[in-house]
């Protein structure tokens, strides 16, 4: 098998996962070899599906003796398998490295023979690349379920981030779809992960040189919609895994059918991208905008609405809160406002310390005020004034991207003839009565 | 907004020039309608009032800008200059007679109609840069790494300080076709020439295939369940899809065509002469013998590094 084959069958083998940042540390013109990494990350190109790819996402072998149900390598799955050898590997990523096609490397791996020796050649791959090829770009490993905590610690400081995935949101899940995985093997590298970071930062303040491990922090990920947890469920998991382990990323990975199972849904069954895409809007919430699981989705309401942001619809509910005065409300009210970010909320605090605001400014500081008009004061004066119906206002909030062609929520509709046009002002209806 | 003065001030398209231009026009108390560079310079009824650049005007209003205004106003007036703003001058004028005004507290009024351009431009002139280091795209040549983009500001001294901390012991040539300029880097010294055109061999059957394997890679990875290409051309818009190979399916755009005698000649033996691993295809077309210091850095200061830009 030629380099060229390894790649496909691997590369094809790793696309699931999700991560593919390159954030979180920043380092300069090393003194030997080459590379270098920079703190917001570098997206180096986007795949067809819109997803970036910054890294050079690839297993290091498929061959499996796990057999978890939702995944394309379980052992029972006939598919062809691969192994790079750590030397290939290593050749590979320089090369690519090199010529600027990616920003360094994603190493994840299939079980072969058992965690340990898979971390162990992991090991091996990075130790030739810190070491021989003296790579200094970014490296993000996989731990894997079930290894020894000493190589996990040998690996954690070759990497710059680290993940575990906790693959399924609840327990009972994981006993049903993931037989050899428990909750606690994945939990116990992570928390191992999560103290070692706290130890080196407090190394780190004694003594300048010390190894560090894992600089770039640890993420994780989960699949969506291959169990049924609700949104509720999910969210609280998300922000107890920030909170007890001091995650920089938990990621959603929409559930993207390729194997048979009566346990999980059926194979035509199109990815959940709708409901993806509002959880990853309500884990900003939690991480930039001072949210909080609770406020956002509550017993009785435990799903977030595909058709409104999750902000505006925390917003909707909480009319009484509003309109805000811009020139006087504090920070963390501003980022309450729907239409209004962290950049945006930053830049109206600095401009109101040397000027008096006004509603063009707002414009150009990056305001969006088709959403932002309806909830905010300037100087006491409202840009709609207050003569506006709340369908008016639902109307304004509605996510455009909700009611584009090919969202399959949208496919009710398609019998009674509606256009989509037709079908947003139904909803901005109905929406605003239930206010 | 002031009244504009019925005057049009014309420079050598130069940066202390134009800071010449900023100075006249608080000497004389001048508003000038607009400031051309001489290549600009078109018959019109208004006066034209011609500004000659004077080293200890422009140090000093550089200075000013300084100590007045601080770093990151220094920084946007720069990254104004590189960008492909129209009237840059004007934009840059206005900003400084109202941030001299005002105070360092100008640097907070990013949405002001007289610092909005000028924070526009930075922001842009900013992304584009960052958005590039992501999609330059080298293939060796020679033992030289090389690569050709089409930004729309000038973003080269931003890559310039990228590249040569990543790939400090690498040789590579970015090429600027918008702006005719090349970065040159080789033996740990890096320049930015004005050339008007790069011509190279084609590629050995080696490097098409690292192309290849990336290519390969890159169609694998993408789930097919999820195909959105209209996401995908929010990430990465059209226009820089010519010059990332992996996005056009045109093989050919992976050679570069033959090299031209006149350029080989023209390019001998120079300071920052590229030697190839092979001296049979060793590069030996660029070295900065006939080019001239193009848009040279303004007076001495190192370009700021790129940082904490988020795209």
């Amino acid at each position: 098998m030629d380099v060229m084959e390894k790649l496909t069958v691997l590369a094809d083998s790793a696309k699931y996962d999700v991560a593919c940042t390159s954030s979180g540390v920043e380092r300069g013109k090393p003194k030997s070899g080459l590379g270098s990494t920079s703190l917001c990350g570098i997206c180096h190109t986007f795949a067809g599906d819109g997803r970036c790819v910054s890294l050079l996402k690839i297993l290091l072998t498929n061959i499996c003796y796990f057999d978890c149900k939702y995944c394309v390598n379980r052992k029972s799955n006939d598919v062809p398998r691969a192994a790079f050898t750590p030397e290939e590997l290593a050749d590979l990523t320089i090369q690519f490295y090199r010529r600027n096609y990616i920003e360094g490397l994603f190493l994840s791996s299939a079980v072969l023979i058992s965690p340990d020796h898979t971390t162990q050649l992991m090991i091996r791959t990075l130790e030739l690349l810190r070491y021989r090829y003296e790579f200094h770009g970014y490296i993000h490993a996989k731990a894997i379920p079930g290894t020894s905590p000493e190589l996990i610690r040998q690996l954690g400081l070759l990497a710059d981030r680290m993940s575990v995935n906790i693959e399924l949101p609840s327990e009972s899940s994981l006993g049903k779809l993931a037989p050899d995985k428990t909750r606690d093997s994945i939990l116990r590298p992570m928390s191992q992960l999560a103290g070692g970071i706290a130890q080196n930062k407090q190394e780190l303040i004694c003594y300048r040189h010390a190894p560090k491990f894992v600089p770039a922090g640890q993420s994780t990920q989960m699949i969506i919609g291959a169990s049924p947890e609700n949104d509720r469920h999910i969210l609280q998991l998300t922000e107890g895994l920030y909170k007890k382990y001091g995650l920089k990323r938990v990621f959603f990975s929409a559930y993207v059918p390729v194997v048979n199972s009566s346990l999980l849904p059926a194979i035509n069954t199109p990815p959940p991208l709708l409901r993806e895409h509002r959880l990853y809007q309500a884990d900003w919430l939690l991480r930039f905008y001072r949210f909080t699981a609770d406020e956002l989705l509550t017993e009785t309401q435990p799903d977030l609405n595909p058709y409104l942001d999750p902000k505006c619809g925390w917003a909707l509910q909480h009319l009484e809160l509003f309109p805000v005065e811009l020139s006087t409300a504090p920070y963390e009210t501003l980022l309450r406002i729907p239409g209004i970010g962290v950049k945006s909320a930053k830049r109206i605090v600095a401009y109101r310390r040397s000027a008096p605001l006004q509603f063009d400014v707002l414009k150009k500081i990056g305001v969006v005020m088709k959403r932002a008009q309806y909830f905010l004061l300037c100087n006491g004066r409202s840009p709609v004034g207050t003569r506006f119906h709340a369908e008016t206002l639902v109307q304004a909030l509605l996510d455009p991207a909700a009611f584009s062609p090919g969202i399959q929520q949208l496919s009710l509709f398609d019998d009674e003839k509606l256009t989509l046009s037709a079908a947003r002002k139904e909803m901005a209806k109905c929406l605003s009565k239930a206010m | 907004m002031s009244i504009k003065s019925d005057v049009i001030y014309i420079y050598d398209g130069s940066y202390p020039g134009l800071l010449c231009c900023v100075y006249q026009a608080f000497a004389r108390k001048e508003d000038p309608m607009l400031i051309w560079s001489f290549d600009q310079e078109q018959p019109c009824l208004y006066p034209v009032r011609e500004i000659k650049t004077a080293p200890e005007q422009a140090d000093r209003v550089q200075g000013g800008i300084h100590y007045k205004l601080g770093f990151a106003a220094e920084r946007w007036v720069w990254d104004t200059w590189y960008s492909d703003l129209e009237n840059r001058e004007t934009a840059i004028l206005d900003f400084l007679k109202f941030g001299f005004r005002q105070g360092p507290s100008v640097m907070g009024m990013s949405g002001h109609p007289m610092v909005a351009p000028v924070f526009a431009a930075s922001r842009a002139l900013r992304n584009e840069a960052h958005l590039l280091t992501g999609f330059v795209r080298f293939s060796q040549i020679g033992g030289v790494l090389v690569s050709t983009v089409q930004p729309k500001n000038f973003v080269l001294p931003f890559l310039e300080s990228h590249f040569t901390e990543r790939l400090p012991r690498e040789q590579f040539i970015i090429y600027d076709q918008t702006h005719h300029c090349a970065l040159i880097y080789a033996h740990e010294k890096s320049k930015i020439v004005d050339m008007e055109n790069l011509e190279l061999p084609a590629p050995t059957q080696k490097e098409q295939n690292w192309a290849c394997l990336w290519k390969q890679f890159y169609d694998t990875v993408e789930i097919q369940q999820r195909h959105n290409p209209r996401c995908q051309m929010t990430h990465i818009p059209k226009r820089y899809w010519s010059c990332v190979q992996e996005l056009t399916d045109k093989p050919e755009l992976l050679t570069h065509g033959k090299l031209p005698v006149s350029v080989q000649q023209a390019l001998k033996a120079g300071e920052l002469r590229l030697s190839g691993e092979n001296t049979a295809d060793a590069p030996a077309f660029l070295t900065p013998t006939q080019a001239s210091t193009a848009r040279a850095l303004p007076i001495d200061q190192p370009v700021p590094a790129l940082s904490g830009e988020t795209g």
